[in-house]
């Protein structure tokens, strides 16, 4: 039985927080590039820039990264929904922010950055999730969490999203 | 998604049922978005050691393969019969068991013998491809017609599918055949009465109907054109003239060559696939290949993502989840 | 030395009815035959009860491979192969290197033999020199020196010319020419590896029609017609030849005709592998080497037709053609394998699968492999009766059992058969009273 833990008024403030934090740590919007991982990655991203927006008049390029061809885990499924990777953007010297619903293994950000490294030099790379529920195997950790949610390792968390899920919120099953 | 059955090697096409060929096509149009995109490398078979073992002069094919490979990030070894240890008297499973003990995790193998992939892959442990043996098949070739067809015109179920020129001593048309009648389409072959099939066609018997699709076979082209959805011409294998099969190429383009002319006959809608490499002039014309008729430079590009897909189903840890 | 065979069904080859009879052997011949009350010290007793009596079985086609190709086989090795299938007498086939095509090919072959086999061996003369078809070998003095008769086996005789003469010469050295059947004209230039077909086509590869052998058999027929030359058609395999045979039956023509166990028994699906014989799906064990065999093996209705054959007297003799391979010439494609089956061993679990099936009464196939043959060769051989030589088989026909190649004594391994469960065995072979092979001793008996 799932449990709702966020709802969508709490999800929009976290947005909200994030996308300050965002600004804050990197002195404003400028040589700012937003990558949602996919699936969710995507709208996040979305969301994201257009608070930043709304804060300083100024629209973030955002892109999208499907990294299953990158992953290292063994039994891989390759999503077939189609998931284009789309990086048309020059990522060089440019300050990336990588976005993902939820943090748990660490085996995608690395893939991800891995992926990055293939499409150019990013200045730096910096990590935002929605959700770090811990359990990690590589030394990953995010540079911007929307919350910690203490999970155990057969517990599902969903992140669910109104572009994609219809609504917004957290569940965990 | 998964495949009906587990996939040793690919052999040939009576291997897979229509639900495997629909897999491998959504799995290489995934693999596509990579061959589109800016960077065309994945780590996907990172440490994975492909061996191209061709006894038999090819480029396309084996060009095709070796892009694949490493896209995906393996390593890619080519072995070619000339100075290989053929010629040296080494015996060919030798050969092949020494670059199995190398340490190739797959063998893709180009033959000029009928059946030589299905002796290699029972005398080893890893995967093997056929990409090309003897008369026999080449299954990869038919994937990729598949795949071409499926792309641009969509639903195979149904079309006609005119196999036209040397079906008896090609193995792009003994492969086609199966895999077209996988997915639903009817094959007619058209050729002189010397250079058909005709044990699979017009002169099967009744213990063997069950055993092989219905092919019809006609040597008049307006009849196998008439109602065709899609023309394969076969190369002519001027280098099987030993067994005289057509009187001159005078005769043999006169009645058989595709053309502006001949192709009037085709319904406006029907397109033209050719395995390569062509003899413009002789089974086809040149022009058309270029035309917008023709599918010919689709099956090229075609080629790398299908190959990636066997790859990776072969030797690679990835399989398709849809959710 | 005395023996007696007590209380076994005996096949004698005269009679051709099998009924219970002991046999009396002293030194090597059969003494007496019927009902025999025997007592005594020094007589050895051989048990047949249940058991068949016939006399050793005789091959009037095989290959021993020796001198020239000693890791085929050799004459040691093929002849207790041959022993362990029950035959007392065999006849080999020319292809060795040197070719026996000459008195002192002949003689050295015939003094190996005299060192090495544990049965009866004859050779069989080339027609031509070196087996190669264009020059005609002196045919008489090979007679003198003891060929059976002539083949250039593997190779057929293409030219009519030569195939004329030779038949023309075959009345005066009273030995008869025996060909292997294929138009090469016809058979893809010699490059067919299977029975051409739906098969061959499936599978592209070359095949060897019906149509290459039966119109060489019919150009010999006729030329025998012409000629009055003895005529043997080796290992016929095609339906349409026993056709050709009907008619030079029909019209007097005086030859003989041999088929071998596996195109009595077995089909082209077995190129498809031992087992998964599926000919809509192809195996991974399919283009199986071991099923290469020249002539190749054909299908159910060529089978039908050469039980017919022999059922109907046209086809006399069954003749293995054991044609033992190295492990390299058949460790490769279909295409660049030898052709060949190692037959000595399962000869005799191969025909009896007809017994069983009662296509073909025992009393028939026991001819063919022993009364038949014999009359072939004009020996006092392959006969159950006062005065002939011991040669015995004592055969089992319930004993069921598993083909195992490993088990082959023969050096040629390449048998389709592997897996194969058989009916019917060898219990003991004698040559000349003596025992030279026993199912529980081996060939140390």
């Amino acid at each position: 039985m799932a449990k709702l833990i966020v709802d969508s008024n709490d999800f929009s403030r976290m947005l909200k927080r994030i996308s300050h934090e965002i600004l804050e740590k990197n002195s404003g919007p400028d040589k700012l590039i937003l990558i949602g991982m996919h699936t969710r990655g995507v709208p996040l991203a979305k969301r994201i820039s257009a608070f930043i927006e709304n804060i300083e008049g100024i629209k973030i390029p955002t892109a999208q990264l499907d990294v299953s061809f990158y992953r290292d885990d063994t039994d891989l499924k390759i999503k077939t929904d189609i998931n284009p990777t789309i990086i048309d953007l020059n990522i060089n010297n440019s300050n990336v922010i990588l976005i993902d619903d939820v943090l748990f293994t660490g085996r995608s950000v690395r893939a991800a950055m891995d992926a990055l490294m293939d499409y150019g030099r990013p200045s730096s790379i910096q990590l935002s999730v929605l959700v770090d529920r811990g359990h990690r195997e590589l030394p990953i950790s995010p540079d911007y969490v929307g919350k910690n949610i203490p999970t155990s390792r057969n517990e599902k968390v969903n992140v669910l999203i109104s572009e994609i899920d219809g609504k917004d919120g957290v569940e965990i099953s | 998604m998964i495949l009906d059955n587990k996939l040793n090697n690919l052999l040939d096409i009576d291997q897979l049922t229509k639900n495997d060929i629909l897999y491998i096509f959504e799995f290489a149009e995934k693999l596509s978005l990579i061959l589109n995109g800016p960077v065309k490398k994945v780590p996907v078979l990172r440490g994975k050691t492909i061996i191209n073992y061709f006894s038999e002069p090819s480029t396309r094919t084996r060009v095709s393969f070796e892009n694949a490979g490493k896209i995906l990030s393996a390593d890619v070894i080519n072995v070619s019969s000339s100075g290989s240890s053929d010629e040296k008297g080494e015996s060919f499973i030798n050969a092949v068991q020494t670059l199995e003990s190398i340490g190739a995790d797959i063998l893709i193998i180009r033959h000029s013998d009928s059946g030589a992939p299905y002796f290699v892959s029972r005398n080893i442990q890893i995967p093997v491809i056929n990409a090309g043996d003897g008369s026999h098949a080449h299954p990869t070739q038919t994937l990729i017609d598949l795949y071409t067809v499926y792309k641009s015109i969509g639903e195979i179920e149904g079309l006609n599918l005119t196999i036209l020129g040397d079906n008896i001593h090609s193995r792009v048309s003994r492969s086609a055949v199966l895999g077209f009648s996988t997915l639903g389409a009817k094959v007619t072959f058209c050729s002189p009465t010397t250079m058909n099939a005709n044990f699979l066609s017009d002169n099967i018997s009744k213990e063997d109907i069950d055993n092989y699709p219905a092919v019809i076979y006609t040597s008049n082209l307006k009849d196998a054109l008439s109602e065709s959805d899609l023309i394969m011409t076969l190369r002519t294998q001027f280098e099987r003239k030993a067994s005289l099969v057509f009187p001159n190429i005078n005769e043999y383009t006169r009645l058989f060559k595709l053309s502006n002319e001949s192709l009037k006959y085709a319904p406006d809608k029907a397109k033209i696939l050719h395995p390569g490499p062509m003899n413009l002039g002789v089974e086809i014309d040149g022009y058309l290949s270029e035309s917008e008729r023709s599918l010919i430079n689709q099956q090229v590009m075609n080629s790398v993502a299908i190959r990636m897909a066997l790859l990776i189903i072969l030797i690679g840890e990835h399989t398709l989840d849809s959710i | 030395m005395k023996k007696i065979i007590k209380n076994g069904k005996v096949f004698d080859g005269i009679s051709n009815k099998i009924k219970q009879q002991d046999i009396l052997i002293i030194d090597g011949v059969i003494q007496n035959i019927g009902n025999i009350e025997i007592t005594g010290v020094d007589i050895e007793i051989i048990d047949a009860s249940n058991y068949i009596v016939s006399p050793g079985f005789i091959d009037i086609h095989s290959h021993l491979r020796e001198p020239g190709y000693e890791y085929k086989e050799t004459i040691a090795t093929g002849t207790r192969a041959a022993s362990k299938g029950g035959f007392t007498t065999i006849c080999a086939m020319p292809t060795t290197i040197p070719a026996l095509d000459s008195k002192d090919s002949i003689d050295y072959f015939k003094d190996l033999c005299q060192q090495r086999s544990i049965i009866k061996v004859y050779p069989i003369g080339a027609v031509t020199m070196g087996r190669e078809g264009k020059e005609i070998v002196e045919m008489q003095s090979l007679v003198d020196s003891g060929v059976i008769g002539f083949s250039d086996d593997g190779e057929p005789i293409h030219d009519p010319n030569i195939m004329r003469m030779s038949l023309e010469y075959s009345r005066m050295v009273s030995r008869p020419i025996m060909n292997h059947c294929d138009d090469r004209g016809i058979n893809y230039r010699g490059e067919g590896v299977m029975n051409d077909g739906f098969l061959a086509q499936r599978l592209g590869c070359n095949g060897i029609p019906n149509a290459a052998e039966a119109s060489m058999l019919s150009r010999d027929i006729f030329l025998t017609e012409l000629t009055g030359g003895l005529y043997h058609a080796c290992h016929v395999s095609a339906s349409q030849s026993v056709d050709v045979l009907k008619i030079a039956k029909e019209r007097g023509i005086n030859y003989s005709a041999e088929v071998t166990p596996h195109h009595l028994t077995i089909t082209e699906d077995f190129i498809l592998g031992p087992t998964d014989q599926n000919r809509k799906q192809i195996s991974e064990n399919a283009y199986d080497t071991f099923a290469k065999v020249f002539p190749p093996l054909r299908t159910k209705s060529d089978i039908q037709a050469l039980i017919e054959g022999i059922n109907s007297d046209l086809i006399s003799i069954i003749a293995t053609d054991h044609a033992p391979q190295g492990y390299e010439d058949k460790m490769t494609t279909l295409n660049q394998a030898a052709f060949g089956i190692s037959n000595f061993e399962t000869t005799l679990g191969s025909v009896l699968q007809l017994f069983h099936s009662k296509d073909i009464k025992l009393e028939k196939l026991l001819q063919c492999l022993t009364s038949n043959p014999a009359e072939f060769l004009g020996k006092k051989l392959g006969k159950l009766s006062k005065g002939y030589p011991a040669d015995i088989v004592i055969l089992d026909l319930n004993e069921e059992w598993e083909v195992d190649i490993s088990d082959f004594v023969s050096l040629g391994k390449n048998s389709p058969l592997q897996g194969v469960k058989f009916k019917g065995k060898v219990l003991q072979t004698l040559v000349d009273g003596e025992i030279v092979y026993s199912d529980k001793k081996g060939h140390d008996g």
